[in-house]
């Protein structure tokens, strides 16, 4: 009797194992079978493509700000705004950077790395070389220069918008629960409208050039 | 027992759940992204094997394993990887690439996932009927410019929806689908149509003042109640309307119908049509005469507005056409009134007097002399004095000051006016021209800063300012470009270029700084990839493009590249993508993916001809008939032949008129027969033995018919071609052919060479020199063509008999620069024909050989052979004469018919005047005759005719009636004085 409830136990055990065989091994298989991707097609742009590569060195390497705070969608996005901007900088032309300008750049970004970043091994596992680096840093600083150029000095406010804003925004200035003379914070708040006009401007363009470009993330 | 029935059972479900998993282990599925730690891992492993999977199938096609830059037996390196993935899609053939990595053994697999690029090439509408599907689909082909691409599938459903709302089905719905086929990749878009009811017009009703009865207007508009509500068709009948009433005089009419209110159930529509006609606008015109044609003066008509701007142009207009005719006050202007019948525009012109040039005086002129200024100014003392062409003359004065570096130069004018010579004379007028040439500019030191990969020489070499030459401001903007095109040469395209002049204080010498801000990146091509040909080999594409590694690459031979691509005729798109290796080096790789026309083309046209044709009539001689005979052309070519740039054509033509029989009247030109066919294949090789020469092969057989006679040809030719430059060519030929002449109508005063040859061999060498320039081949409006042909036969080269033929042409048309529309045109044309002499054999009329006292019976042929002989009169030729029915009087027999002659000479003129875009009038003078030898020839000689034309720009091509009239004394044989043709294209 015994025997025959100990083989009762030995089948249901039984059972249990292969119903998890049947579902993991297919899916452990399946894996080893097919592969891991490397690469994909995330986004076209212009006929310019945008890549899991790309996206996966822009979150290494950090050459998007706060690009390790975006999933990867945000990072494409981010990616195609990018391109977007550098096509549209293709038909101005603004003057290049200099060397030593790119090297500052790339002093500042090799600085915002992880501390103890072995930044030739970093560059190697993202698969970018070099000299991919320095071009990415050149068109950072083009598309800087390009913006400053264009709205930086047309997002300055007028003493009344500024006036107005610090009406609307009085608490994000106060200290201690007094609120400061407009005159005190002016410059301050001159600074935060100029950088609200200018993201402002900034986003309605890069949707301008949105439109007008051809775009397409493959499913 | 039931528990062994138990374990069994469980084994059994283990074997069942776990077999498939295992087969599973040897399937190769797609799969989603695995973390990044794994492409960590996988980094750096041997590649073993790499391969492309199309839809799950395996293509290892060697194009595009071409493109991947991994090389197997090679650590996996992501930069190469990537590279890969552009370069593949730059290709143009995918949709979407992923990348797996399968372990194999020590190293890995690669295998590319690819998802072609479905092209639609067909559309298929469900739920329409044949009418409707085909219209909306010209609808959508308009809108694409083609069909929609995959990717636009979802915009054109939505585009067709808003078409089928234009043709009142405003509820319509579309959904789309792609039905995708293979080998070659393409696809159908289904657009599936749910039409839902068709909006009905439920009431009409018209807003706002209007000439014309409310009946009018909706019957115009195209809007009845219970008909179908189609908002295309009513705007159309708007636009007719509208432009009825501006034809009228309401020339500020506006009609819409943005008002119509649909129901709920968007089935019953009311249409309210708003016009508002304004009133009425008569322009009248007060003072002295219009000096010219008021439609062309004040053209409120035909703009089909009065608004002030349109009246002011039109006073311009009128006072500058005043001053080209010496009323040189001449004012005009313009006032609106409110009358009772509308608004009225009366425009007064007010010519003043009318005013002679007498003499031009300059002052201060020390670099250029008076005669050249006068001749500049163009104008003759006592010719009527035209203030624009002093306005002209300063213009070229300063500019040619400019050009000599006096940048500051001022020129004023003075007018001095002086009394008439005679008491009924014009006032005459001096013109004086006061001139500050200021300091002369000299182009002192040329700086060039920054250049490094373009020599100082260079750039010195491409800059059109010199030193110590002229300074000419106008330029600096140039040579930035200049100098910029020459860095694109050299494959530096984003090379930043700056030209800054800057001019010393006494502004005698100007500094010149070139600074070459950035010279950029230079791309160097290294791999030229060349995919989607299929039956062009890569051979002559590669041949045909002639790029080489390590040259450098830039805008200007990206540019070339398309031309030279393009230029092959066998590709209907041809997309260029450059791909920048992932290393970051100078080098590119160019990707040229080409789509292949279709090889074979068919075409195939009828038509009918109408013209007077001699027949034979009981007891003797000839009358004219007016035949109309059916003709029909089929053709089929195929380009591209054995991969390649070779192409085989067949043509073949007949034509169904009345049967030429000369020889018996009764049956002569009664119906029917295929007295008329040609037949011709060729094979046409560019670039012909590996040389800059076009080869043709080609064999022909037709028959045709004479004005005198009728023959059959066969040939055998083969040309090259060899272009000097985009106008110029040579082209050099050799012929062997036979001909047989047969119904010949007057036997008697057939040559003796006709007589003895009516069969006849020729050997021909011939040399063609063309040049050219013609703007618009079919109707040209500008340009030259110039052409001159030689033909050599001789006995030594396999002819029966020999001859030495020239034929000279020159054509020339010129666009009047005061009046575009109309263009002059004038031709020269010169044969001349010389036979060599020879002794043949006399012949009876069954080819046998007379013999007379035992001896075989020869003649002295010194004549050349009817073939070869010049024609001329006709459509193209002498207006005013029939086809070929031209000559000397020794040239033409007793009924009037050329037997053709040694010497042609023909000169056309003719003014083409064009009245709208399709129709146009020709008036032209033709004069030209054929002469029985070359020494006769003498311009007394030459028969006239003048003559007037209609013009007809048909979708068939340019339609031509000419009716000419034969100028001076009628021959005998001649029947009537006038002549109708009507043909296609021009005359000449």
């Amino acid at each position: 009797m015994n025997l025959v409830f100990s083989m009762c136990i030995v089948v249901r055990r039984l059972r249990l194992v292969v119903l998890a065989a049947a579902i993991v091994v297919p899916v452990l298989a399946q894996a080893q079978t097919q592969g891991v991707v490397v690469d994909r097609l995330l986004a076209v742009v212009n006929g310019d493509v945008v890549t899991l590569s790309d996206v996966r060195a822009a979150r290494r390497l950090r050459l998007i700000p706060g690009a390790a705070m975006l999933d990867d969608d945000g990072l494409v996005t981010q990616l195609i705004e990018r391109r977007l901007m550098l096509a549209e900088l293709a038909k101005y032309a603004p003057s290049a950077p200099t060397l030593e300008q790119i090297t500052v750049r790339r002093q500042a970004w090799a600085q915002s790395l992880p501390s103890g970043t072995d930044v030739p091994k970093a560059l190697v596992s993202a698969g970018i070389s070099e000299p991919t680096l320095m071009a990415w840093l050149r068109d950072d600083l083009r598309i800087a220069a390009y913006l400053d150029q264009r709205f930086t000095a047309a997002a300055q406010p007028t003493r009344d918008q500024a006036l107005t804003y610090f009406r609307e925004h009085e608490a994000e200035f106060a200290v201690g629960g007094v609120t400061p003379e407009f005159a005190t914070v002016e410059t301050e708040v001159r600074r935060r409208v100029a950088a609200s006009r200018r993201a402002a401007r900034i986003r309605e363009w890069i949707d301008a050039i949105s439109l007008r470009a051809e775009i397409r993330r493959p499913k | 027992m039931r528990v062994l029935w138990r374990v069994s059972l469980s084994c059994l479900l283990a074997a069942v759940v776990v077999c498939p998993a295992v087969v599973a282990l040897a399937q190769t599925r797609p799969t989603a992204a695995e973390p990044m730690d794994a492409i960590d891992r996988l980094a750096g492993r041997v590649v073993t094997a790499i391969h492309l999977d199309a839809e799950g199938q395996r293509n290892d096609a060697p194009d595009l394993l071409g493109l991947i830059e991994v090389r197997r037996g090679q650590p996996l390196d992501l930069m190469q990887l990537r590279a890969s993935m552009a370069q593949l899609f730059s290709a143009g053939r995918f949709d979407n690439i992923a990348v797996r990595a399968v372990e194999s053994g020590a190293g890995i697999e690669l295998i590319f996932d690819l998802t072609p690029r479905h092209v639609i090439d067909t559309v298929q509408f469900v739920g329409l009927d044949r009418g409707m599907a085909a219209a909306l689909e010209r609808d959508l082909r308009t809108r694409y410019n083609g069909l929609p691409r995959a990717s636009q599938a979802e915009a054109a459903a939505r585009s067709v929806e808003q078409a089928m709302a234009d043709r009142g089905f405003r509820q319509a719905n579309v959904q789309p689908s792609l039905n995708t086929t293979h080998l070659p990749d393409r696809a159908t878009l289904v657009l599936t149509v749910t039409p839902g009811p068709l909006a009905v017009i439920n009431s009409a009703k018209v807003e706002g003042a209007t000439p014309l009865p409310t009946d009018t207007i909706l019957k115009r508009a195209r809007v009845a109640i219970g008909q179908p509500y189609r908002p295309r068709d009513i705007d159309a009948g708007i636009d007719a309307l509208t432009e009825e009433l501006r034809a009228r005089g309401f020339y500020e009419t506006t009609v819409s119908h943005t008002h119509d209110v649909v129901s709920e159930d968007g089935r019953r529509v009311d249409v309210v049509i708003t016009v508002d006609s304004a009133s009425l606008v008569t322009v009248t015109f007060a003072g002295d005469p219009l000096p010219g044609k008021d439609t062309e003066l004040v053209p409120i008509k035909r703009e089909g507005s009065a608004d002030d701007d349109l009246l002011e142009d039109s006073v311009r207009r009128i006072e500058s056409a005043l001053r080209r005719q010496g009323y040189w006050k001449g004012r005009a202007t313009f006032a609106r009134a409110d009358t009772p019948a509308g608004k009225l525009v009366t425009i007064t012109v007010t010519r003043g007097l009318r005013y002679r040039f007498e003499r031009l005086e300059v002052i201060g002129n020390t670099q250029m002399t008076t005669s050249s200024i006068a001749a500049m100014l163009g104008l003759e003392a006592g010719e009527l004095f035209d203030e624009s062409k002093v306005a002209r003359a300063v213009a070229a004065v300063r500019d040619s000051y400019v050009q000599q570096g006096y940048a500051a130069v001022v020129i004023t004018t003075n007018v001095d006016e002086l009394p008439p010579v005679r008491p009924d004379g014009d006032p005459r007028v001096v013109e004086r021209l006061t001139i500050q040439e200021g300091v002369r500019t000299r182009v002192g030191e040329i700086t060039i800063t920054g250049a490094s990969r373009v020599s100082n020489a260079e750039i010195l070499a491409v800059m059109r300012l010199k030193r110590d030459g002229p300074f000419v401001a106008a330029l600096v903007l140039g040579e930035r470009e200049l100098i910029r095109q020459r860095y694109d040469e050299r494959g530096y395209s984003a090379a930043v270029v700056d030209v800054r002049p800057q001019l010393s204080d006494d502004k005698t010498v100007a500094t010149i700084r070139v600074e070459i801000t950035a010279e950029g990146p230079q791309t160097v091509l290294d791999r030229v990839i060349i995919v989607g040909n299929r039956r062009v080999s890569e051979a002559t594409i590669r041949n045909a493009i002639a790029l080489t590694p390590g040259q450098p690459f830039g805008a200007t031979q990206r540019s070339k590249l398309q031309q030279q691509l393009a230029a092959m005729g066998f590709f209907r798109r041809i997309a260029i993508n450059e791909a920048p290796h992932s290393d970051g080096d100078a080098g590119t790789d160019i990707v040229i993916t080409v789509d292949e026309s279709p090889t074979t083309t068919i075409s195939y046209g009828g038509g009918l001809e109408a013209d007077l044709r001699a027949r034979s009539v009981e007891g003797g001689g000839t009358v004219d008939k007016f035949e109309v005979a059916p003709r029909a052309s089929f053709e089929i070519g195929r380009t591209n032949l054995w991969g390649k740039n070779r192409s085989v054509n067949f043509f073949s033509g007949v034509s169904l008129r009345p049967i030429d029989d000369a020889q018996n009247p009764a049956r002569d030109g009664k119906c029917c027969g295929f007295s008329e066919y040609r037949a011709i294949g060729s094979l046409r090789e560019p670039h012909a033995f590996g040389l800059n020469i076009d080869g043709l092969i080609s064999i022909s057989a037709e028959q045709a018919i004479r004005s005198n006679f009728n023959f059959f040809r066969r040939d055998a030719s083969a040309q090259v071609l060899r272009r000097l430059s985009s106008h110029d060519s040579v082209i050099g030929r050799y012929s062997l052919e036979r001909v047989r002449l047969f119904n010949v109508r007057n036997l008697e005063e057939q040559l003796l060479v006709d007589r003895l040859f009516p069969r006849i061999r020729l050997s021909v060498f011939s040399l063609s020199v063309l040049r050219d320039t013609r703007v618009d081949a079919l109707s040209p409006t500008g340009g030259a063509l110039l052409s001159i042909d030689g033909d050599l036969a001789a006995q030594a080269i396999g002819s029966q008999f020999g001859f030495a033929k020239t034929l000279g042409q020159a054509f020339v048309y010129r666009q009047l620069p005061s009046a575009p529309r109309v263009v002059l045109a004038g031709g020269l044309r010169v044969g001349l024909l010389r036979g060599f002499v020879r002794v043949a054999p006399v012949t009876d009329e069954n080819g046998n050989q007379i013999i007379e006292n035992g001896v075989p019976l020869t003649a002295r042929v010194e004549d050349v052979h009817v073939s070869q002989r010049f024609f001329t009169g006709g459509s193209n030729t002498v207006r005013g004469f029939q086809q070929d029915r031209l000559g000397a009087p020794d040239v033409l027999d007793a009924d009037g018919l050329s037997n053709g002659g040694n010497g042609l000479m023909v000169i056309n003129a003719e003014i083409r005047t064009a009245v709208t875009k399709e129709i146009g009038f020709a008036t032209f003078f033709d004069a030209g005759n054929v002469f029985s030898r070359v020494h006769e020839m003498t311009l007394g000689g030459l028969r006239s005719s003048l003559g007037v034309g209609l013009r007809y720009r048909s979708p068939l091509g340019p339609l031509r009636f000419d009716l000419g009239w034969k100028l001076g004394t009628l021959f005998a044989t001649e029947k009537r004085r006038w002549e109708f043709h009507f043909s296609i294209g021009e005359a000449f």
